[in-house]
């Protein structure tokens, strides 16, 4: 990595810090997972690690779902750092608080679709937000960070997968979130079918009661 | 088999009978058990209390969620009076 | 604004809120001023049996003591039942049985004084009187108990859940460990205060599931899991504490960091009865200073489930129009936080 120019901190998340930096040419995406002093450095190292092995793999498995992603340039697991192609585009989360109300239902139902093909080849994000997707100038939306994701078909997974996207759309685009996470399920209905989209639903429905207030998971049976 | 109960309670005054009946009428009207159902009448001093519950068990969950609120709110009003 | 209200309601002779609380095992009445002086918070809570909470026993004990619970809050604060302007109580969300037991009480109460009746969102409470204890104006909270693991901040007129749980309260899984691990806890040392002691020991990292979703948590199958190297024996149970423990803090605090990170909010309140755990306590003061943002943490007195935090926002909702009709004041065992207009925010 001694190639790498100037990288620029582009944004400091909780979960990694993003560098924008120029690598053998080209503009580039430099993901780097910094220790946090409030976890144990045991705990924390097993983390890093994870996820940073994790993340490209993934990511190079969405591809082949017909998911576009960034390409991977290098993985260092020792500095917990990803090298990955800089996608030159506007974030979703920003275009929809300014597109119309078509544009709006068009662009969510292409991700619903999106995120359809992850599931249908057994991929979960695991982190499904509006800045996590970015469209770029030629109209091609991309699904950026999978450091939460994993592979799994299980319906529990997929339902929170989405219950996540609709809780993202409601903290962030509380105005519209409602229509907009209708087109993302029309969307993802077009690639998975309505029976499986009945069954998330009636999974996200379920994943929505608990949570909220659950007594004691162990208690004498009530009949309340 | 299904277990009724009709409950009639004897209040000192009429308005006290009144409050109680206030208070236990959102229980009657929403009771969450799919089990029992209740409702809740108001003569002069006297409330009526009429519980249908599906067997014997929900009948006296149900009989002792609703004495048990009539309890409280009489001895929290004694002690609000005793206080005044 | 406060302070014309409550030169006009000084006028009128009325200036108290009356707060009832019962949404899980602690049953409480507190009472307020309208500007927000404390002047009574009486809790009495119910230590279940090794089985853990059972919601109709919990209401068994709020109805039988709710009385002297209520008549020792009068006393504390000095006043009688007539100088009370207001009376209110938490609405949801919680368990059924004990939601309505002090929902009973206190519409009886509004009824016999003839005064309003307002219905409030216990989570809201949390956070309100966590503002008014710790000088907060605006911050992102977390709000860790039994019942509830929130990851909350104010946005566009309500509080905006960022994090939660998918499953059991962080409070309940380590309730659930200890009971497994055969520990017992009494009304001044709860389980998360002897799971605290025992992990002070610890010394190894034992691997247990660490499940962060987006912004949300999962405790099911990370408890199952420390249940499972419970059972077998081969692991100290310091360890084991130790091990729960920090993977569990691990998890809201990541969550909390990407909330401050997300809203750029200067303020961290932490609330909840596990606030009181000094390690999580390190572990969130430690990211609101990479955040530069101000860390709080409640006293626990207003920490755990009290009747003072219902009465001051009572006070709040009151003074901003809102009143709940006997007849509509329906429990709400599932109200949502985000569902709650805070229009004393701007």
């Amino acid at each position: 990595m001694d190639e790498m120019k100037q990288p620029l901190l582009m944004k400091k998340g909780a979960e990694a810090s993003l560098y924008l930096a120029e690598w053998h040419g080209r503009k580039v995406i430099m993901k780097k997972r910094l220790p946090k002093k409030y976890r144990l450095s045991e705990l924390d190292e097993q983390i890093k690690t994870y996820r940073t092995i994790h993340e490209p793999q993934l990511i190079h498995e969405a591809k082949k779902a017909g998911v576009p992603t960034p390409t991977i340039f290098l993985v260092d697991v020792k500095s917990a750092t990803i090298i990955m192609e800089f996608i030159e585009g506007k974030q979703v989360k920003q275009l929809l608080s300014e597109a119309t109300q078509s544009e709006r239902q068009r662009l969510c139902f292409k991700i619903g679709e999106l995120i359809g093909r992850l599931h249908k080849y057994g991929l979960i994000h695991g982190d499904l937000t509006t800045s996590n997707m970015i469209l770029n100038s030629e109209g091609t939306i991309f699904f950026v960070d999978f450091g939460l994701g994993e592979k799994s078909k299980e319906l529990e997974s997929r339902g929170v997968d989405l219950h996540l996207m609709k809780r993202a759309l409601q903290s962030t685009h509380f105005r519209f979130a409602e229509e907009c996470f209708n087109a993302v399920i029309k969307g993802y209905s077009k690639v998975l079918g309505s029976e499986t989209v009945k069954n998330v639903l009636h999974k996200i429905r379920e994943i929505e009661r608990r949570g909220r207030y659950i007594a004691e998971r162990k208690r004498v049976n009530g009949n309340d | 088999m299904s277990a009724n109960a009709v409950i009639r309670l004897s209040f000192p005054s009429e308005s006290l009978a009144e409050i109680v009946l206030k208070a236990l009428t959102p229980e009657v009207r929403k009771f969450p058990s799919m089990r029992s159902r209740a409702s809740l009448e108001k003569e002069n001093t006297y409330l009526t209390l009429r519980i249908e519950a599906k067997d014997t068990v929900a009948l006296r969950a149900a009989v002792n969620s609703y004495l048990r609120w009539t309890n409280s709110i009489v001895t929290v009003l004694e002690t609000l009076k005793d206080l005044s | 604004m406060l302070n014309d209200n409550k030169m006009k309601e000084k006028e009128n002779g009325e200036h108290y809120c009356l707060g009832v609380e019962s949404t899980a095992d602690d049953f409480s009445v507190g009472i307020s001023t309208f500007d927000g002086e404390i002047l009574a918070n009486i809790i009495s809570a119910y230590v279940p049996s090794e089985r853990g909470i059972h919601p109709r026993e919990a209401a068994r004990h709020h109805g039988e003591v709710a009385n002297k619970v209520l008549e020792n809050a009068f006393k504390k604060a000095r006043i009688k039942p007539r100088d009370l302007s207001i009376i209110s109580f938490s609405q949801g969300p919680g368990l059924g049985p004990c939601l309505r037991t002090g929902a009973t009480v206190a519409r009886a109460l509004a009824s016999y004084l003839g005064i309003p009746l307002v219905g409030i969102n216990h989570c809201v409470a949390h956070i309100e009187i966590g503002k008014l204890k710790t000088d907060t104006k605006d911050p992102v909270t977390l709000y860790v108990s039994g019942g509830n693991t929130i990851v909350s901040a104010f946005d566009s007129g309500r509080y905006r859940v960022f994090g939660e749980t998918l499953d059991i309260a962080l409070g309940n899984c380590l309730d659930v460990f200890a009971r497994e691990a055969g520990l017992h806890q009494r009304v001044d040392e709860p389980f998360g205060a002897v799971v605290e002691k025992i992990a002070a020991k610890g010394k190894k990292l034992i691997h247990l599931p660490y499940t962060v979703k987006g912004m949300d948590m999962s405790f099911s199958g990370l408890l199952t899991a420390a249940i499972n190297l419970l059972k077998r024996g081969e692991y100290k149970l310091e360890d084991l504490c130790y091990s729960l423990q920090e993977t569990v803090f691990s998890m809201v605090t990541e969550v909390t960091e990407r909330a401050l990170a997300h809203t750029e909010k200067k303020e961290v309140l932490l609330t909840g009865g596990v606030a009181a755990n000094k390690r999580l306590q390190s572990r969130i003061k430690a990211i609101a200073k990479e955040h530069d943002a101000k860390f709080r943490v409640m006293p626990r007195e207003f920490a755990v489930d009290n009747g003072a935090m219902i009465a001051w926002t009572g006070v709040l909702a009151h003074t901003h129009g809102i009143v709940t009709p006997i007849e509509e004041s329906f429990v709400r065992l599932r109200w949502r936080l985000e569902e709650v207009e805070i229009p004393w925010m701007k």
